[in-house]
This record gives structure tokens, sequence and C-alpha cells, in this order.
């Protein structure tokens, strides 16, 4: 049964059908054409994104993040729509018809306009190499094949070949889905070089991830069920890739995109912070100090962590941390919030007083305005 | 039992499964509170037609969907006219907007809930609720009632799926080799009726089955039918 099993895992490799010649700008599938109807649903989702809550509708930003993406786009410029959505996490995605989504928490943590220039260029490349529509048509004939499969191995009476069909399915999908994202990484690469960004910014990106993540030893069975390679492989071969490319001395526009983000970091923090993952927002936070170095915004957030995990020293943790972004330029008011709220926790009561007032008289139309007066009203 | 002997199981209940409809309503009558004729609105639809792959995967058919959201929307307002109700079709981009956003996503959600709690498996079904009709949209449908001009407003959610070439081919096989019956496309639908004057579901009914097309006026004609069976008035 094994070389029986083995046979058809070589079967269902070689299986992979012919590579779709990459879009054209400015195409659209016939409407009656398979690929249609991913971009018919591609579009229903992305009319919903356009009238979500999340969405982020900030001009301003709006304008930063597309001309970034029309730069490295080029002739597909007019084809990609970019949706910047209020979500923490590292990610970004592209849907069949072009729409793409950028999650804030990826703007939070990109050092300058040529990693972001990265994340969107192989993004750009799923929608170029038409990955939506091949990885359903390389799943639907892998379907197939199990399937037919199945069947003649039920008619032999050998069940255990059905099994390994279907095992051998699952594992070649998602070996599948990683040679899409190393082949959109790649495309990526060529798309920033044209565009004059450095594409070493590629791998920078996944340094950063597999820092945030750590050196987590994966087994293998999660290494053959993952959906993309994992940061340190992707990392190297991005490294390599890009050291032979030109463009290395290319501008990285750090000014601008951090000018483009300044106003929006606290709310993004914000976000990442109520994730409630402390252990990754801290490692998160240690790296953006490491990179960017610390700002009154940053330590605020990172005193809410410790205030929010509340561990052994974490209380006072948070204070010292609060007490740094206060001695730091343009300290946040909620500074002083997180002061109260940590004293009061201590019993603290004419500390916690004294800083919620503080907090009052440096945001006077606090949202929780009402609640700090409470809390001040309670301990007189 | 092994996993492809399972599967092969799987579908066969699937396969006996066949068809099934079920309604429920709260009241047997329309009304409006001038004692005029009852205006009812038929939201935007929502539905989606897909291929079934041989080894029963689905794939979207953007043509025959777009075609069966023409065909139905004119089969639902020929089969209420029948009943002699008039159907006034909302714009997309009134429904679809910014405005109405968490009102379509709590209707999907009440259409999802009473799939489940209303139509489900046996332990699925709420026991407090003793087979009653107790859902609502609540406030938000006043302001679809102004919006619209309406008493009620109908809501039709429906997926279709059609076997493709090699799926009756495997089927064939299927049956021929070790006798089992696989599944092939079927037709999944819910339509509702809210009040707007308080938000409630007034009526719902759901189907589950193996037969029906929308890709042609004929066949649309058929479902729209079976769908506003038991309207109530």
């Amino acid at each position: 049964m094994r070389w029986a099993a083995l046979l058809l895992l070589l079967l269902l490799a070689a299986c992979g059908g012919g590579a779709l010649a990459p879009l054209q700008p400015q195409s659209r599938p016939l409407q009656v054409s398979d690929e249609a109807g991913f971009w018919q649903t591609a579009g229903r989702t992305e009319a919903g994104l356009q009238r979500s809550p999340l969405l982020i509708r900030d001009q301003e930003l709006n304008r930063y993040v597309r001309g970034v993406a029309c730069r490295v786009a080029g002739p597909y410029c007019g084809d990609i729509r970019v949706y910047l959505v209020r979500e923490a996490g590292l990610n970004a995605s592209m849907m069949a018809n072009g729409a793409m989504l950028v999650q804030s928490g990826l703007l939070l943590r990109m050092g300058d306009e040529a990693q972001l220039a990265a994340v969107i260029a192989h993004e750009i490349g799923h929608y170029v190499e038409r990955h939506t529509f091949e990885k359903a048509e390389q799943a639907r004939r892998l379907g197939d094949l199990r399937a037919w499969t199945v069947l003649f191995a039920l008619t032999l009476g050998a069940p255990g070949l059905g099994e390994a069909a279907e095992v051998a399915e699952i594992l070649e999908r998602f070996a599948f889905s990683r040679e899409q994202e190393r082949a959109a990484d790649l495309f990526g690469l060529r798309l920033m070089a044209k565009a004059g960004y450095p594409p070493m910014a590629a791998a920078e990106v996944w340094q950063l991830a597999h820092d945030v993540r750590g050196d987590r030893r994966t087994s293998l069975t999660s290494r053959l069920l993952a959906t993309h390679p994992a940061p340190d492989e992707r990392r190297d071969r991005l490294r390599q890739a890009a050291a032979a490319m030109p463009g290395a001395m290319a501008e990285r526009h750090r000014g601008p995109y951090r000018a483009a983000l300044a106003p929006f970091r606290s709310q993004f923090f914000a976000d990442e912070v109520r994730l409630r993952l402390p252990t990754e927002t801290l490692n998160l936070f240690r790296q953006l100090e490491q990179r960017d170095g610390l700002d009154a915004v940053l330590a605020f957030h990172w005193g809410e962590v410790y205030r929010l995990r509340g561990w052994q020293d974490d209380r006072e943790m948070a204070l010292k941390t609060y007490a740094r972004a206060l001695r730091l330029p343009d300290p946040p008011a909620e500074t002083h919030r997180g002061i109260g709220l940590v004293r009061l926790a201590k019993g603290q009561t004419r500390g916690a007083r004294f800083a919620f007032e503080r907090y009052l008289r440096a945001a006077p139309a606090a949202d929780d305005e009402a609640i700090v007066r409470s809390y001040i009203a309670q301990m007189l | 039992m092994g996993l492809a002997r399972r599967a092969f199981c799987a579908l066969l209940l699937l396969a006996v499964a066949g068809c099934a409809a079920e309604s429920a309503r709260r009241v047997d009558q329309l009304s409006r509170d001038d004692g005029k004729t009852p205006r009812v609105a038929l939201m935007p639809l929502d539905v989606a037609l897909s291929r079934v792959n041989a080894g029963g995967s689905q794939s979207p058919v953007a043509e025959w969907t777009t075609a069966a959201e023409r065909n139905l929307t004119l089969a639902l307002r020929l089969a209420a006219k029948r009943r002699g109700l008039m159907l006034r079709p909302v714009a997309e981009a009134v429904w679809r907007s910014e405005e109405f956003e968490q009102t379509r996503l709590l209707q999907n959600a009440v259409q999802t809930a009473v799939r489940t709690h209303q139509f489900g498996s046996s332990e699925d079904r709420l026991p407090g609720k003793e087979g009653r009709l107790g859902w609502t949209l609540g406030q938000g449908a006043l302001a679809l009632r102004d919006r619209l001009q309406a008493d009620y407003a109908l809501f039709v959610y429906l997926r279709d799926s059609y076997s493709s070439t090699g799926r009756r081919v495997l089927t064939a096989a299927a049956a021929l080799l070790i006798g089992y019956p696989l599944s092939g496309g079927e037709q999944i639908g819910v339509a509702s009726l809210y009040d707007l004057r308080n938000g409630n579901l007034v009526w719902v009914r759901e189907l589950d089955r193996t037969t029906g097309d929308l890709r042609n006026r004929e066949d649309a004609a058929e479902t729209a039918e079976a769908l506003l069976k038991d309207f109530p008035g």
C-alpha cells in the first residue's frame, strides 16, 4: 500500500496544470469565463468593504498610500484599489479583482515607504499572476482527481489508497499556496526595482515578522499545513534575490512615511494593545523602539500593556513606563489617566485623584470625562 | 471506518436528505394601519449560482448569477401579482449603503439564526420559542420604513448549484461501480418578510432541495412559487 500512496503523491504533484498567463493592464475576464465568477464574488466583498465602519476614510492617508501603490503598480495603477482597514496585526491581502486590503497594524509596523511598497508590490503580484483563480483551479483539479481515486480505491477494495489520496490532496493544496507566495515575493521585488525602491526592504519586512514571532520552532506538520512559507525562509530568499538586483541605495522615503502615519499611530497602537496578547505586543514595542526610538506615544501604550496585563510587578512597570512618557515631548493626556487607574488599583487614592484631575485638565473634552469624574467623586 | 468510506457515507446521507421546505408565520394577513393595501418592498436579492465540480468543490459562475438575479426578481414579482400583491423592487444603491449597513448585517444574522434555530436540526431548535416565530430587526426597521415608504420588506437569499459534466460522470460511475448515490447540485433559499412598523419577522420560508433552476425564466417561476408558498394573505 505504501508504494501506491507514494505513486499517488507523485501523480498529484504532477497535475499542477499549466501556469496562467499574467493579466495585462486594464484587462477584465470575459463574463462567460470561469474566472469571471471569482471577480464577481470579489466585487461583492469589495462593495461591502466600502460600507464597512472599519474602513479608514481619511483622505490624506488614503491619498498617500494610493500614491505609493500607483508608483509600484506602474501600468497596473488603474487596476489596483487599496482599502485601509482598522485592524491590528501585520497583514494585507489581494482579491481576484484588484481590490487590496491593508490592515492598519501593517502600517504601524512598516518603518518607511520602501517597506510599505514591498508589501503592496507582493500583493500586486498575486493580482497580476491571477492567484485566486489559479488556486481555485488547482483545488478543483486536485479534488476531481481525489474523487476518482477514492472511487477506484473502493471499487478495488483498497480503501487505504483513497485515504492516501485525501491526505495527498490536502498537502498539495498547502504546498501550492506556499509556491504562490514565493512567486508573489519575487514578482514584488521586480516591481520595486522598476519603481525605484530598494528591493532589500522586502526582506526587512520578513525580518520584522520573524523577530516579533520569536524563534519559535515549528513542527514538520505545521510547516506542511502552512499557507505561507515561514518568515525566516522568506527573508532569506528575498535577501538573496534582492542582493542580485540594482537599487540597493535607492531612496527609502522614511520622512514622508512617518509624517503620513503620525496622526494615526496612537489609534493603531491602541488597537494592538486591545488584542490582549501582551507578550507579542511587548515584543513588537521593543522592536519598534529599537528601530525608531522611544517617543511619548509609544511609551504611553507600552505602559497600557503592563497595566492591562497586571502580572506580578506589572503595576510598577506601568507607572515607570508612564513616567518615561511624561518626560518625553508631547505626552498623550491619557498617560495621566493610566497613572490614575494604576494608583487606584493600588489603593493610593490621593495619588489617583491627582492624576485623574491632571488628565481632565489636559483633556477637558475626553470621551470618558464623566466616568473619570465619577472616580474622583468617589475618592472625595 | 476509513476517511474515504466515511466521506462516502456522508455524501450518501446528503443525497437521501433530498428536498425539504419549511415555513413559519406570525400573521395570516398583511395589514396597514390606515386600512389601505399594504406596500411590500422587494429588497435586492442575495443570490449566487455555482457549478459543482467532480470532486464536490464549487466554482462561482458569474453569467448564471447575473441571469438568476434578473430571472428571480421578475418571477417573484409575477408570483406576488398572482396573489394580488404588488412588490416594489428597491434599488441596490439604497439598500447596500453605509446608512443601512448595520441593518443589512442584522438581517443576515436573523436569517442565519432562523435557519439554524427555527428550521435546523431538532437539537438546534430553541425550546423556549416553542416553534413560535420570535425574531425582530428592532428599531432599525423604522428608518427603513421611512426611506422605502413601505409597510413590509421581503428579503430573499438563494444559493443554487448545478453538477458539472465531470460530476455527472463520476456520479454515474459511482452508482455503477459501488452503488453509492453522490449528491449533485442543490438549491437553498430563504425568503423572509418583516413588518417595518416594528421590525418583527412575520413570515419566513426555507427551501432546501435538489431541484429548481434559476438560469432561465420558466424554471425561475417555479422557484419563485415554491419560495412564496404559504405567503400570508
